[in-house]
């Protein structure tokens, strides 16, 4: 094991080269400092897509996180014995250049206002419905502290959605203030039209989905161009072959390389923060040889997976752990996820072409029950939900092959029954918000490790009443709007796992644990995501997030990268 | 990694009690899901060197933990399907590949809903999981990987198939 330095210390060494990794260093190179990038994945490039098409491609996990380096483990609560994944599945966090932007369907949703209510304004209105076990986080920022920054991340990845505004016909009257447009204007899809009429006829208001996957070729206010979306369907799991979804590799990392002021490296597995004091001097990491290298730097940003961020601060001893029988300190609280169903609608006279676009592009969202008030008019749970219908964005058939509840798994009435429902399925999407509570949270197993023996992130997690109430609201809801399209079945689950599942994927919007907040008591960076104790470390990426939205994390945590950036070239 | 020629047969058999031959779509075995997952099995995930392996191996307390077995995909066909044979002829006289197509699809009935035990280190249930997991995969997934023979599968069901990656493309951003 040999413990080797470089001669220069950069002035900042960005750890995991996703979206907020991708982000941060090229703010920081184009303010003119010198930054190391350490990415434990490879290299993706074009020439690695061109066979790309391929769903048992897709379901051999190429550019996702290596459970064999390292994996996590589950517990349902603190009573129970945790058991490490053995394979990917609930998440899928990327691993390359590019991170999980690589894997993503390309949806980059704004949070909404209410989302950074804080404690105290959420218990002067909902007091006694707010479950008892509750650790809502105060992010110390509003969402207009914020807005600046996401109609950035916007024009940086191209988005491309509705161009009317909130209170104009075809807007989201339930989105926040913006301070401009959409870069872009939405696809439109007559096919998907059937679930909007059926929103409308609800009292529902259905905007066009906003996505990364361009109608047109585009070029950002970086000079970054990209190409328009080709239709293929192969979004989700992969990176898009031609670069037309909006990836941190498609979008901020050549902005960042072309300042010359980046270096790159690949197949580097950080283990450690190195600190002295209330200053932190480097990381120790892995290189693909497996040896120990030294990097020291001036700065060290924390910007890999949510999971990952909090288990390097645990591992090196920074920050409080969270303990969840006292309620004290702060590394690993504030677990959260989204909850994430979808239904089939199916209808005998109807087909969707559902193998060409990209993810939602084109199709319809109802954000009305994102409202608590709305979501819950009787008061049964808190928490809101998004429900949308679109096309599926998962190339091949095998994710395709619907057929109405009550008909076999296998043999002959099932095979016909797949051949006649073939492409006669509308996916209905209703992604759901979980809350913080008390017990959930992340600490190192006491048991497994990873290759090096390091041990693994714990994760103590499961459904709660709340969330299986929302869930179950959610479910009806959809199950509603398939009726009022004169679906002749719906296909899908009518709630939440009795246990939170490991296998099937959820969605990979895991957040929290090393949150942000105005009180460092509760809190492991400030709102400039600036850590509490150790003053030239940022910790960047969904980790920061306080609590999920019902949309899922990554503008926000594109949004609160490029805030943090600019706290490192105000203040540090 | 290549299965014996009993293994095979019972593979075979099985995969097409899943996916029969129609009057126009060939059978699982016909469409080469044998061949599909012979390599499927000889491959990392199949071997299981994609999988986490660190001991100890538990048995959850309750749902939603997954594959918790020391086992690879290779080790269980080769386990059960020698166990499914055994347990077809106790049960019904004859190896399974022998045995008649009804007769068979009421074998794989107890093997589905997991009446059929325990085959090889694995409950039948699972087992039958799996297999159905890879013959779907054999029969629907790309031609390259030696399962949808030609495509015949995609045409039956009429999937147009994946669009080829225009070579003359300006790849934009992604280089």
């Amino acid at each position: 094991m040999s413990d080797q330095s470089s001669d220069q210390v950069p002035d900042a060494v960005v750890v995991g080269l996703g979206w907020a990794g991708g982000i941060m260093a090229a703010e920081l190179a184009r303010a003119g400092m010198s930054v190391v990038a350490l990415e434990r994945g490879p290299q993706v490039t074009g020439a690695d897509l061109a066979d790309s098409r391929d769903e048992l491609a897709v379901r051999r996990n190429r550019f996702m996180q290596d459970v064999t380096l390292e994996s996590w483990t589950l517990r349902h609560h603190a009573g129970e014995r945790a058991l490490p994944l053995r394979n990917l599945g609930a998440w899928t966090p990327g691993s390359g250049v590019g991170g999980s932007s690589l894997l993503y369907g390309g949806l980059l949703k704004r949070f909404y206002p209410a989302d950074f209510a804080t404690g105290a304004e959420l218990r002067a209105t909902y007091g006694d419905r707010l479950p008892a076990d509750l650790t809502w986080g105060d992010w110390g920022i509003g969402y207009e502290d914020l807005e600046p920054y996401y109609q950035r991340v916007e024009e940086l990845a191209g988005v491309s959605g509705p161009q009317a505004g909130p209170r104009e016909p075809g807007g989201n009257p339930f989105e926040g203030p913006r301070s401009g447009p959409y870069p872009v204007g939405p696809r439109v899809r007559s096919r998907y039209a059937v679930f909007a009429e059926a929103a409308e006829h609800r009292g529902l208001h259905p905007f066009p989905v906003p996505t990364t996957a361009l109608p047109a070729d585009f070029t950002n206010p970086d000079g970054v161009r990209r190409t328009h979306c080709h239709e293929c369907g192969f979004c989700l799991g992969l990176p898009c072959a031609i670069g037309a979804k909006g990836e941190a590799a498609t979008t901020v990392i050549p902005t960042a390389l072309a300042t010359g002021r980046v270096e790159v490296r690949t197949g580097c597995y950080v283990v450690e923060v190195v600190h002295e004091g209330d200053a932190v001097t480097g990381v120790r990491y892995h290189d693909q040889q497996g040896r120990l290298v030294f990097q020291p730097a001036r700065r060290v940003v924390l910007a890999s997976y949510a999971f990952g961020n909090t288990r390097l601060l645990l591992l090196s001893g920074i920050g409080r752990p969270y303990d969840p029988v006292t309620g004290t300190g702060a590394v690993g609280r504030n677990y959260s996820t989204n909850i994430s169903l979808k239904l089939s609608a199916l209808f005998a006279d109807r087909t969707f072409d559902n193998h060409i676009g990209s993810v939602d592009s084109g199709g319809f969202e109802v954000d009305d029950h994102v409202d608590w008030a709305t979501a819950a008019p009787t008061g049964e749970h808190v928490g809101g939900f998004d429900i949308s219908a679109g096309p599926p964005g998962r190339g091949g058939v095998l994710n395709r092959l619907v057929t109405p509840p009550g008909t076999p798994e296998w043999g002959p009435e099932w095979q016909a029954a797949v051949r006649a429902w073939f492409d006669h399925d509308l996916k209905l999407s209703g992604h759901g918000q979980v809350l913080p509570y008390r017990q959930s949270h992340l600490d190192l197993d006491p048991v497994y490790r990873d290759a090096y023996g390091h041990p693994l992130l714990r994760i103590t997690f499961d459904w709660q009443e709340n969330e299986r109430r929302l869930a179950r609201t959610m479910v009806a809801r959809m199950r509603e709007l398939a009726a009022a399209m004169g679906a002749d079945h719906v296909r899908g689950p009518s709630g939440l796992d009795e246990h939170f599942d490991t296998v099937r994927y959820q969605g990979t919007h895991n957040t929290g644990g090393a949150i942000m907040g105005p009180d460092p008591e509760s809190s492991v960076v400030d709102p400039g995501l600036r850590s509490w104790t150790h003053r030239n470390l940022w910790v960047v990426g969904g980790s920061a997030i306080p609590q999920g939205s019902s949309a899922g994390p990554t503008a926000t945590i594109c949004a609160l990268s490029l805030r943090a950036a600019h706290d490192v070239l105000t203040r540090g | 990694m290549s299965l014996d020629a009993t293994a095979r047969a019972t593979l075979a058999a099985l995969a097409d009690c899943i996916f029969p031959a129609t009057e126009d779509c060939p059978s699982a075995s016909d469409l080469g899901v044998v061949t599909y997952v012979e390599r499927h099995l000889a491959s990392l995930t199949g071997r299981g060197e994609r999988t986490y392996a660190h001991p100890p191996y538990d048995t959850p307390a309750d749902s939603g933990h997954g594959w918790q077995l020391s086992l690879s995909h290779a080790e269980v066909y080769e386990c059960g399907l020698t166990a499914l044979d055994a347990w077809a002829r106790e049960t019904a006289g004859a190896a399974f590949a022998e045995l008649a197509p009804e007769r068979r699809a009421e074998l794989a009935g107890q093997l589905a809903d997991g009446s059929a035990g325990e085959l090889g280190g694995v409950g039948s249930r699972q087992l039958f999981a799996l297999v159905r997991e890879h013959v779907l995969e054999g029969v629907f997934g790309d031609p390259r990987h030696g399962g949808n023979r030609d495509g015949a599968a995609w045409r039956w069901l009429g999937y147009p198939g994946p669009p080829a990656l225009a070579t003359d493309l300006s790849l934009g951003a992604r280089a």
